[in-house]
């Protein structure tokens, strides 16, 4: 077994170092070019000037946190139905990458938020569930370290990654059930923004995505390691 | 302040934020690694062990005047290297 210490250059075989290579190589091309599009292409806003640039990554980041805590119910799902410890793995990667996306939406947000609304921090219904979301994912991340027994830690953990998701649909509705002053990016007409900012915000919503994948890919090959390890200990006693 | 403070602000939170994240994940490849080391070097603690007992073997073999018999060494180490390769 061979485990290198750089997550550039993780010792996968086969399929899985293409794989590796070939989501590297698109997210650092995707990622450049949304770069250029937020800071360059996309024009500058009339009323909130440059700090409007900030808005692109701050729903990338937004998009890839759900759709990671959306990763950690399927995992959760499976690994109740069919008690394999690769779903808990990919449950647990897909937790601690969506709590690192949510803690860049929630500072970006803050950033944003103290030019614009004159403060670093509002209890708008769009900022306040997504505090809570965060506060969810991180304790299902504290809760796993609490328990030794690798069975039961699988097991409850799975089971707060489901209810966990309940504020997922809450964020994401929150700005059209409560009173808001957070902005409303999608309108019945369609997006309320110029085509180039729209443009940019899809090549941000690729890149982050494609982050996510990457660092999905990384950290669930780790958790897989270090549960081989773990077997490995065990099988020779050292436990 | 400028709103381009508050853009590098942001910007720079996104880099750090990441950074500190692959960072994490780097230490703890890297305690991972030490740990697969710790397996090694505990398996490869067996074969030398057997070793000595063969080197020992003819000795013990003279002290109680019959031929010299490798078959047993020879199964004992066949036994370490398969509890190796089942790891």
């Amino acid at each position: 077994m061979r485990v290198v210490a750089s997550p550039w250059n993780l010792s996968l075989t086969g399929a899985g170092n293409r794989l590796h290579r070939a989501l590297l190589g698109a997210m650092l091309a995707v990622g450049l070019l949304a770069l250029y599009m937020a800071f360059v292409y996309a024009p500058k806003e009339a009323t909130m000037g440059h700090v409007q640039r900030i808005f692109y990554f701050h729903v990338g980041a937004a998009w890839t946190a759900l759709l990671a805590f959306f990763v950690v119910l399927l995992g959760g799902l499976a690994y109740l139905r069919t008690r394999d410890r690769r779903w808990d793995a990919l449950a647990l990667s897909s937790a601690e990458i969506g709590v690192v996306f949510t803690t860049i939406t929630l500072a970006t947000g803050s950033i944003w938020a103290k030019p614009a609304w004159g403060a670093w921090w509002t209890w708008d219904p769009r900022v306040t569930t997504t505090a809570v979301l965060w506060l969810i994912y991180v304790s299902y991340l504290i809760l796993r370290s609490t328990i030794d027994e690798p069975e039961r830690r699988a097991r409850f953990a799975a089971v707060v990654g489901i209810v966990g998701f309940v504020d997922v649909p809450i964020v994401f509705l929150s700005i059209r059930l409560w009173r808001t002053i957070h902005p409303v990016l999608v309108k019945s007409e369609g997006f309320d923004m110029a085509p180039e900012m729209v443009h940019a915000l899809i090549a941000a919503l690729l890149a982050c995505t494609l982050l996510y994948a990457y660092l999905l890919l990384v950290r669930t090959s780790l958790e897989r390691r270090r549960l081989e390890v773990e077997a490995a200990k065990r099988a020779i006693g050292l436990y | 302040m400028g709103d381009l403070w508050y853009l590098a602000l942001a910007y720079g939170v996104i880099w750090v934020v990441l950074l500190v994240y692959l960072y994490s994940i780097a230490r703890r490849q890297e305690s991972l690694r030490q740990e697969v080391r710790a397996i090694e070097e505990a398996l490869e603690g067996e074969p030398k062990a057997e070793e000595e007992a063969e080197e020992a073997e003819p000795f013990l073999a003279l002290v109680r005047g019959k031929g010299v018999s490798r078959e047993g060494s020879t199964r004992a180490r066949s036994a370490g290297q398969g509890r190796r390769d089942s790891c």
